[in-house]
């Protein structure tokens, strides 16, 4: 028994020397213009160990007094290294060089993504940096983030010239956009042509398909967090571009150096967009500001404000006026209380604004949501093996779903408001990431969502508490009526919901080069897209989860292998998802959206269920990388009858949602062939949207009316196009003064005419005749773009 | 308000390089079923003794002919007066009655028989406002520089009230259009007419004819939905499925029929354009 004791005091003791000198280096790692980088893996030659930057772009390591040589490595930038003495605990920072210059990069990103991490247990996640968005050929050449995305698998979207993406077949509505930190509602230019983001001021891009952390919330299907840039600290710069489309100018540079900066880009299109220049009435164009103030109080404590501006304005004479947009305003507080804590403390502003205005129907009509968010977010590491991310965050919402007014004194419209709807939305979550053994790491969370839809307002009751009525007798929906309404002050509340929401992820490494992770997660959305359309739109009205209209709900669960291949040259990543959903809303045949006041009365509940199998292959290094990206997939809704008399929509049968694409294919390539000129290609293959297609026609007043029965029974013919672009660099040895480069690309080089619709109509000439006609909307399309900085 | 779909569709093609061909597409064909185009017309002023109604069965969709229904027995009857209007077939699925008695706010039932299966529906008769004006101004459309015919009317603020419009230009094919009054109750309800197409622009001289009925919200929702779906590919369009109207197969509820049975009270105006 004593020499256990013994043992054991020695074994203690032993422990307390090695403890004693082991110290602790802490780092940072950023770019030149002191924006954190993610993911860089910072090797120590002299321990053969690796560690990974977090998303804030910190690491730590333990080890002992000496000299040691730190290797730091990340696509796009120059290789850092350098050999350090560290006698006592100590933080440094790691500046990362870009290759070339930030945004023209003459050497195009050696990888999409560094080598797979494959220990972590993050999943289902794709990242694209600005420098490779910007290198994707493009319709006319507008540089496009949320079009880039759409490569990646598990991603599609409506069609060209639609707005939106989905995501492993969840709605355009179910994906939580935020700039920084701000959610964003109306994400496109032009109806849909172009993204609102401007790629010059983009540092990167995330998209979280599956496995999404606890820190996430609000919206049921993904997130795509999209990082802005921060000016830089030491010297002015500028750059900006010249396209067929559009054109861009940045300023960036410190107020008081290294202490205050600024970064401030505009966009712009010509004022007459396709339109004839003789024609002064009418102007179709869109414009956005980013502007974004950093400011280091000390080392402790950095603080940034950031704004976004941006309007689509169209005109045709008196006819119509229409301009829509959003307005974002967000003050970050960035502070560390010491290495292993610290904070970031969000105030965020954001309004979607939907104007229109019809000379000839006499109205004009304005709806909008308006956000106030507060976050305050923790991420903790307490031990090496055990790091901690906490926080709580609330929403208030003002819906605006519509007023319309009279545009002049002859209409005849009724000037009308529908009444304002507002919620609150308060949450809060922890999330724990936990390296159990070598072997197995994970990531587990959980979510605490409320909603609180609030007053003033007039709320319907109806009996049953059905407000859409069915009649048997002609199996048809139709909206209800109130018996009676209930008036709730301001800020009582109509009712409210909470809800749980668990976060799971693991990794378990087989060995240096291959790895298989599983993930779960449970995601609530309380505010719900009102559209009936197949594609999204910018006059989408959104509303509050309420007494009659439930939150969404979808769980989550995928599997995956991942694998780097010869020394990291190639990786591939397999992964397979299932997805369930629950309150879906679908709308009754023939449901009117716009300006209804009493939008429940065409709402029925719905499910919806999505399973898939992603494979993502890619080169990552050399003078030629990309990848391949295929998926195989179904996405499907239910809307059943609420009782066993009603039909539901659809017969109550499970459809395929308009998103629903059996294949999906994208290939990527990217090649240097030297200093000045590169190549890149990029070729989409998939499954028409699925779409309904007429089994009859008949006659009736006169008219010919095509027969539909089951919902999205067909698919369009398939869609595919090959686009190419390559930039040339004049002179890229000249790092100062006046940079210059060229694009030039072609989007959809063989002129295939993709089916962006067909409609059945009756021939223009021939009356009776009919006829299926099908609208392609990009054919061939050539640009070229100049971007310059100085 | 569907109209703004369709203009936001319009912009899209509008700013684009869009292009639009004629199509080869095989297509299914779904059981035959019986359309029934009985829209009963009671002018202000007559009698309304002379109804027709026309039967017809669905085809493929390619198919330029529709089968008449032929053989059909089919009468009304007035619900309150249980009296019976007999209708008998005068050309192939043409069925004709000469002794039709309509009554304001009175409700029909009409009954077919056709290959051993009953159908019947009902419907009343609303009434209709007087079109009270009809004006005429040169900025019509949407490119604002042709003629626009307006006619209007008194709606009623007491009720929900739903309208069916037809134009018609010269002798060309009839134009309908619905309309409701959520956003102009009690006001003076305006419906315009400008001919988009450019063979039948309207010319000083052209005569209009405007035909102004009441009609029941199901009605309103059923037509409503036949124009939209004559609008379905483009992407911004609503889903649609099967449109019923409000008559019933009774013997074979599967085999529902399409089309509607509507009776109208119509105030009719021609306008000559200047």
């Amino acid at each position: 028994m004593k020499n256990c004791l013994l043992i054991f005091l020695i074994l203690c003791s032993t422990y307390k020397v090695s403890a004693q000198e082991l110290i602790s280096l802490r780092g940072k790692v950023t770019d030149s213009d002191e924006n954190a980088i993610e993911n860089v893996g910072v090797f120590i030659t002299e321990l053969n160990k690796l560690v990974e930057t977090d998303e804030n772009g910190n690491f730590e390591i333990a080890l002992q007094k000496g000299a040691y040589t730190l290797i730091a490595d990340y696509p796009g930038y120059n290789t850092y290294k350098s050999t350090i003495k560290i006698s006592k605990n100590q933080k440094i920072t790691i500046k990362l060089v870009s290759l070339g210059s930030d945004v023209l990069d003459e050497i195009v990103i050696t990888a999409n993504q560094k080598k797979l991490n494959i220990r972590k247990p993050e999943m289902s996640v794709n990242k694209l940096t600005a420098a490779e968005i910007k290198k994707m050929p493009v319709v006319l050449g507008e540089t496009d983030v949320l079009k880039s995305i759409l490569l990646l698998p598990g991603v599609v979207n409506s069609g060209e010239g639609t707005s939106g993406f989905n995501v492993r077949g969840g709605g355009s509505d179910q994906n939580l956009i935020q700039l920084d930190d701000a959610t964003v509602y109306g994400s496109s230019h032009l109806y849909g042509f172009f993204s609102i983001f401007n790629a010059d001021f983009i540092q990167d891009l995330k998209l979280y398909k599956g496995g999404i952390p606890a820190r996430f919330g609000g919206r049921a299907s993904s997130v795509l967090e999209i990082s802005q840039r921060n000016g830089d600290p030491q010297k002015f710069k500028s750059n900006g571009g010249i396209g067929l489309l559009s054109s861009r100018l940045l300023f960036e540079g410190p107020i008081v150096k290294d202490k205050l900066s600024y970064i401030i880009g505009a966009r712009s299109s010509y004022a007459h967009l396709f339109l004839k220049l003789t024609d002064i009435e009418s102007a179709a164009y869109f414009y956005d500001v980013n502007a974004k103030i950093n400011y280091t109080l000390n080392e402790k404590n950095n603080f940034y404000l950031s704004g976004y501006y941006g309007r689509d304005v169209f005109k045709f004479k008196q006819s119509l006026n229409n301009s829509f947009g959003n307005t974002i305003v967000n003050l970050r507080w960035n502070h560390i209380y010491n290495s292993n804590l610290y904070s970031n403390t969000s105030l965020v502003y954001s309004d979607y604004f939907y104007g229109l205005t019809l000379g000839f129907v006499g109205f004009t009509w304005d709806s909008g949501i308006k956000n106030y968010t507060f976050k305050h977010d923790f991420t903790h590491n307490t031990t090496d093996k055990l790091n901690l991310k906490y926080g709580f965050g609330a929403i208030y919402y003002d819906f605006n779903p519509g007023e319309i007014k009279p545009d002049d004194a002859e209409s005849s419209i009724n000037d009308y408001q529908i009444p304002h709807k507002f919620a609150f939305e308060p949450s809060l979550y922890l999330e724990a990431e936990h390296e159990l053994s070598e072997r197995v790491t994970i990531n587990y969370g959980l979510r605490y969502s409320m909603f609180y839809r609030l007053g003033e307002e007039i709320v319907n009751n109806y009996a049953n508490n059905e407000a859409v009525i069915y009649d048997s007798e002609t199996q048809t929906y139709s909206e209800g009526k109130a018996i009676s309404q209930t008036y709730y002050g301001k800020n009582k509340t109509i009712e409210s919901f909470g809800n749980f929401e668990p976060r799971f992820a693991v990794s378990l490494v087989l060995d240096d080069d291959r790895s298989l992770k599983g993930s779960y997660n449970r995601m609530t959305q309380y505010v719900h897209l009102i559209s009936n359309t197949n594609a999204a739109t910018p006059l989408d009205i959104w509303a509050p989860s309420g007494n009659l209209i439930k939150p969404q709900i979808v769980d989550q669960g995928a599997v995956g292998y991942f694998q780097n291949i010869a020394d990291d040259k190639y990786s591939v990543e397999i992964e397979s998802y299932l997805k369930i959903g629950q309150n879906r809303l679908d709308y009754i045949d023939g449901a009117n959206l716009i300006g209804n006041r009493n939008i429940e009365q065409v709402l029925l509940n719905g499910k919806t269920r999505a399973h898939g199998v992603e494979i993502l292959f890619r080169k990552n290094t050399g003078k030629f990388t990309g990848f391949v990206a295929y998926t195989i997939s179904k996405a499907e809704q239910q809307t059943k009858g609420r009782n066993a008399n009603e039909v539901g929509i659809n017969y109550g049968k499970w459809y395929r949602s308009p998103y629903d694409r059996t294949h999906d294919l994208s290939i990527v390539g990217s090649y240097d062939l030297n200093k000045k000129w590169n190549f890149n290609a990029n070729f989409t293959l998939q499954s028409g949207r699925p779409v309904t297609y007429p089994n009859g026609h008949y006659e009736y007043l006169g008219q010919n009316v095509p027969i539909y029965d089951y919902r999205n029974n067909y698919s369009l013919p398939s869609f595919h196009h090959l686009d190419i672009s390559a930039s040339y660099t004049p002179k890229p040895n000249k790092i100062k003064g006046w940079q210059s480069e060229w694009v030039f690309g072609i989007y959809n080089v063989y002129n295939r005419k993709n089916a962006a619709s067909i409609s059945f109509r009756e021939n223009e000439d021939f009356a009776g005749k009919t006829e299926a006609a099908k609208l392609s909307i990009f054919g061939i399309v050539p640009s070229v773009t100049y971007n310059f900085k100085f | 308000m569907k109209k703004v779909q369709n203009i936001l569709f319009l912009l899209c093609s509008l700013f684009l390089i869009s292009c639009e061909e004629v199509i080869e597409l095989d297509l299914e064909t779904a059981e035959p079923k019986l359309v029934i185009d009985a829209t009963l017309h009671w002018e202000k002023g007559t009698t309304g003794n002379q109804q027709i109604i026309r039967l017809s069965e669905s085809t493929g969709f390619y198919n330029q002919e529709f089968p008449k229904a032929k053989n059909a027995i089919v009468w009304i009857v007035a619900t309150t007066t249980n009296q019976i209007f007999q209708f008998s077939e005068i050309t192939d699925g043409v069925y004709n009655c000469n002794s039709f008695v309509p009554n304001l706010n009175e409700t029909y039932l009409l009954h077919i028989e056709y290959k051993n299966e009953i159908f019947e529906g009902t419907e009343k008769i609303n009434p209709t406002p007087l079109i009270s004006d009809i004006s005429q101004d040169n900025e019509g459309g949407f490119t604002g520089d042709l003629i626009e015919v307006t006619a209007s009317f008194q709606d009623n603020i007491n009720e929900d009230n739903y309208y069916l419009i037809s134009w018609k230009n010269n002798e060309l094919k009839e134009e309908f259009e619905v309309s409701n009054d959520e956003f102009f109750n009690g006001n003076t309800m305006k419906t315009s007419y400008t001919s988009s197409d450019e063979d039948e622009e309207l010319k000083p001289g052209s005569v209009l004819n405007i035909r102004l009925s009441s009609i029941s919200k199901n009605s309103f929702n059923f037509i409503s939905k036949i124009f939209s779906s004559a609008n379905t590919g483009n992407p911004f369009a609503s889903p649609v499925g099967a449109i019923r109207g409000n008559v019933k197969n009774i013997t074979n509820p599967e085999k529902y029929p399409l089309g509607y049975f509507n009776i109208l009270e119509t105030h009719s105006q021609n306008y000559i354009v200047q």
